[in-house]
């Protein structure tokens, strides 16, 4: 095998998603325990496996059925609707301009979720993992409260004198634990390289004061870090 | 949108307003809202119509929806629906006592929760293409290795890894747009 500096550019999708045969696997985790570009890379796309999961494998699988069509009513209702509106809001900007302005804008900000699905600052509350062993990984947790559940981003940083163990690199997995005693959510799988910090991003539909604990397991199922949301 | 007779009045209403943002919002989404909305009303076609018709009519009064890209769009359409089902499960259940012995079909809230993360999901894998959309249903859903999904597909097996890796990130972008993920 020759290996150039691209040979395994295109393998992180296929390793994320545990679609590599054992070969490629072997190989390209040796590959990842030396090139930080493509650990960055999985770790990029650490969390889609946790969000390919929450679609049920029956509804992917099943013959895509002809969508029902839209209710031929639907559309002229909804311009008859908009029609009266046009009338009503003539006369209402005619009557107070400004004032008007104002209340609308107060509005908006209150009940369009834009702010919640789109905005990219970091947010949300910062959470220390607390190790369970000696591990050679400090990790901190962040959540953010979304309408659909709750995005977690990790920043994981590991020791840069710990010698990997042989055959390549460590894969970790981090984990929501839901407090009503329902099935543990995977949500994140990435791989560990010695030195270096990597961010990964991960989702839940689960709401933050459902979550009872986030934990992070070894390739053996260990946990080696944990936190438990205060809400 | 099947009709020809009332797809001609409706043209009549909406030029008639100069409101190409209306004929906009109902080309791009009233489909897939009106197939997200239906099973969170638990079949009723009234309820679905009316929550469909509520939505649209906010994102109407919001033009900086349809500003955004197609799929913050879907999201806030998404999100916004949902949240109607939500509030008119919940005056329902405070605002009047069952009368009957016959447990409502609607779906509980935190059921609804799941489901609009479901859907979001599901409605960026099938806005992916034919190809990219095929390899993530090989190679995740079914299970194949990448080997395998080549045999199934007819297609070499480093095509099937780079199909994967450019179909897993433009999911994961639009995920990203919608919300989903950060």
């Amino acid at each position: 095998m020759i290996e150039q500096p691209d040979f395994f550019l295109d393998y992180d999708a296929a390793y994320v998603m545990g679609a590599l045969d054992p070969h490629d696997r072997r190989a390209y985790e040796e590959h990842l325990s030396t090139c930080s570009r493509c650990t960055a890379a999985v770790s990029e796309l650490a969390g889609m496996p946790g969000l390919l999961a929450q679609v049920p494998t029956e509804q992917m699988l099943a013959p895509r059925a002809t969508p029902e069509p839209v209710p031929d009513t639907l559309l002229p209702r909804l311009a008859g609707v908009i029609r009266k509106q046009q009338r009503r809001r003539r006369v209402w900007t005619g009557v107070a301009g400004a004032a008007a302005a104002c209340l609308v804008t107060g509005l908006v900000l209150v009940t369009s979720p834009w702010s919640s699905p789109t905005s990219q600052q970091p947010q949300g509350t910062a959470l220390t993992m607390t190790a369970d062993t000696t591990v050679p990984v400090s990790a901190t947790v962040r959540l953010r409260k979304v309408a659909w559940g709750t995005g977690i981003s990790l920043e994981c940083s590991y020791k840069d004198d710990e010698s990997l163990p042989a055959g390549g690199a460590r894969t970790y997995t981090l984990v929501a634990v839901p407090r009503d005693g329902g099935p543990v959510q995977q949500l994140a799988q990435w791989t560990a390289l010695p030195g270096k910090t990597v961010t990964i991003p991960g989702s839940t539909n689960l709401d933050t004061a459902q979550i009872q604990d986030i934990q992070m397991l070894n390739s053996k199922g260990v946990t080696v870090l944990h936190v438990t949301p205060t809400v | 949108m099947s009709s020809s007779s009332v797809g001609t009045v409706v043209e009549v209403l909406v030029s008639d307003q100069g409101d190409a943002l209306l004929r906009a919002l109902y080309d791009q989404h009233a489909a897939v809202l009106w197939s997200f909305v239906i099973p969170l009303t638990g079949g009723d076609r009234m309820q679905a119509q009316d929550v469909v018709q509520e939505t649209m009519l906010r994102a109407w009064k919001n033009p900086e929806v349809l500003a955004q890209s197609q799929r913050s769009a879907r999201s806030w359409l998404f999100t916004v629906a949902h949240r109607i089902v939500i509030d008119e499960w919940r005056r329902a259940r405070t605002g009047r006592e069952v009368l009957t012995d016959i447990t409502p079909e609607v779906i509980q809230p935190d059921r609804t929760d799941a489901m609009l993360n479901v859907w979001m999901i599901a409605d960026a894998l099938d806005t992916l293409s034919p190809e990219h959309r095929s390899v993530i249903v090989e190679c995740y859903y079914r299970g194949r290795s990448t080997s395998e999904a080549a045999r199934v597909l007819g297609i070499p097996d480093g095509t099937v890894k780079s199909r994967a890796h450019y179909a897993l990130r433009a999911l994961r972008l639009s995920l990203q747009e919608m919300g989903v993920t950060q």
